[in-house]
């Protein structure tokens, strides 16, 4: 009897989980190694079975996912993976990392759109890269840091061994995210199984939500300012306040950047000069008066008769609207460390 | 963003119109604004219905058409002189927040 074929699949690993090196090394260009090497080799591979092998291993450097790079790297990874003619693609699993995230995420979606053969990645569920990519990869949840890789990876194979024989695959029996709804025809209405959920929450009864709400930590008020005339105040608006032109595109629905601006030895902000980036509420107000949002013109005027220290040079502003939960956190944690670094004292946070 | 900011350290007043958000996500002080296209500002446009509405409970009497434009265009004048009293209103509460000790998340509500 003819051997079965194996699968071919193609894995992607980046500078550190390749073992070419941290930081130091997230420049190096593209390299391949013919079959698996590390998490590949040790587990991959074995839990792939008889099934599928990795014929080989790409290697970037993670500055290749940056915006600058991004472009040509996905084209010269998909070029090497077209030389191996896979079957799949694994990529990663990238945990947290934002440039190894953004990686993956991006070769699933130019393998998708290139080669149509599926990939399976993993990721934390706070990687800023699912957002973007989820609905081109098989995107397995993972732990935020590398000691659970084995039980990760192995996931990962499992996923890639029914998507490899046809079988059929589910976000919640595959522990994958979600790619797209997927709409059903439940046998009661929504009501009914709303009253169950309730009923059965009120009887101190186990039930399962249909639609998990995400879960907010909370953190210690901050010392009250003593004395405001020597405080140094930083304004911040999830508003989308932005230059005329919006010359940074900040997206006016599910924002993926935020912007730094000068106000430095600006008193006010004209119709001219500003505008807002948002679409998720009525533009007309903000446009026709900024200060409606950003109350430069009176912070000024306190700044200028000593009520307040001094207003921070630099103004932060994003769109918040539809955007997600992840994108948020660390759009707050760069502006607080550039904050920190820069002596503010307080921030004026407005929201649309 | 606010909770993350103040995570390291910096303190951080919300000034927001759906305060149960800033609630729910963990704002510490929050200062509700006049409304979500223009937390600082005070249009004309977005009042005057109810201004309207006031008015004629007042004189217990429907307003003529002519009667409401001429209310509009009067409110319309003040305006800048108007948004510039609220403004420094929410300005001046947004400052007392941050002078003041909470030990909890709270709103600031007049």
């Amino acid at each position: 009897m003819a051997k079965k074929k194996k699968f071919r699949i193609v894995h992607y690993l980046n500078n550190f989980f390749s073992g070419f090196g941290g930081e130091e090394a997230a420049n190096m260009e593209l390299k391949v190694i013919e079959g698996p090497i590390k998490v590949g080799k040790m587990v991959f591979q074995p839990a792939l079975g008889e099934t599928a092998e990795i014929v080989a291993t790409i290697v970037r450097g993670d500055n290749g996912w940056t915006t600058k790079f991004i472009e040509k790297t996905t084209e010269q990874v998909i070029s090497l993976i077209k030389k191996y003619n896979p079957d799949l693609v694994i990529a990663g699993p990238a945990f947290n990392a934002g440039r190894y995230g953004i990686g993956c995420g991006a070769i699933g979606k130019a393998v998708k759109e290139e080669l149509g053969i599926p990939v399976v990645a993993g990721m934390y569920y706070e990687n800023p890269a699912i957002d973007l990519y989820k609905q081109y990869s098989y995107i397995v949840r993972t732990s935020d840091n590398a000691l659970t890789t084995k039980d990760d990876a192995e996931e990962m194979a499992a996923l890639a061994v029914k998507l490899l024989s046809g079988q059929e695959v589910l976000p919640d029996q595959d522990n994958y995210i979600p790619r797209f709804r997927r709409n059903y025809f439940a046998g009661k209405t929504g009501a009914e199984r709303a009253y169950e959920i309730l009923d059965n929450k009120l009887a101190g009864k186990p039930r399962k939500t249909e639609y998990p709400m995400p879960e907010f930590d909370r953190v210690a008020p901050s010392e009250p300012i003593h004395d405001l005339s020597k405080v140094t105040v930083a304004l911040v608006t999830s508003g989308g306040i932005v230059p005329k032109g919006n010359p940074d595109r900040i997206e006016s629905s599910s924002a993926q950047k935020f912007g730094q601006y000068s106000i430095g030895g600006i008193d006010r902000l004209t119709a001219e000069a500003f505008q807002t980036a948002h679409g998720g509420y009525d533009p007309t107000y903000a446009n026709a008066d900024p200060h409606r949002v950003l109350p430069l013109d009176i912070l000024r005027d306190m700044e200028k008769s000593g009520i307040i220290g001094k207003i921070h040079d630099l103004y932060y502003s994003t769109v918040g609207n539809g955007t997600s939960v992840g994108n948020s956190k660390r759009f707050g944690e760069e502006i607080g460390k550039l904050l920190v670094a820069a002596g503010v004292q307080a921030v004026i946070m407005t929201s649309t | 963003m606010a909770k993350e900011i103040e995570r390291q350290g910096i303190l951080v007043v919300h000034c927001c119109s759906i305060v149960p958000i800033s609630m729910t996500v963990g704002g510490n002080r929050i200062i509700p604004t006049t409304g979500i296209p223009h937390p600082f500002g005070d249009p004309t446009e977005t009042k005057i219905k109810d201004v309207i509405k006031e008015k004629e409970t007042e004189l217990n009497k429907k307003l003529s058409e002519s009667e409401k434009t001429e209310l509009e265009k009067k409110l319309k004048a003040e305006e800048p002189e108007r948004e510039l009293r609220v403004r420094r209103e929410y300005v001046e509460a947004t400052l007392k927040a941050m002078q003041t000790h909470i030990d909890q998340q709270t709103v600031f509500s007049e």
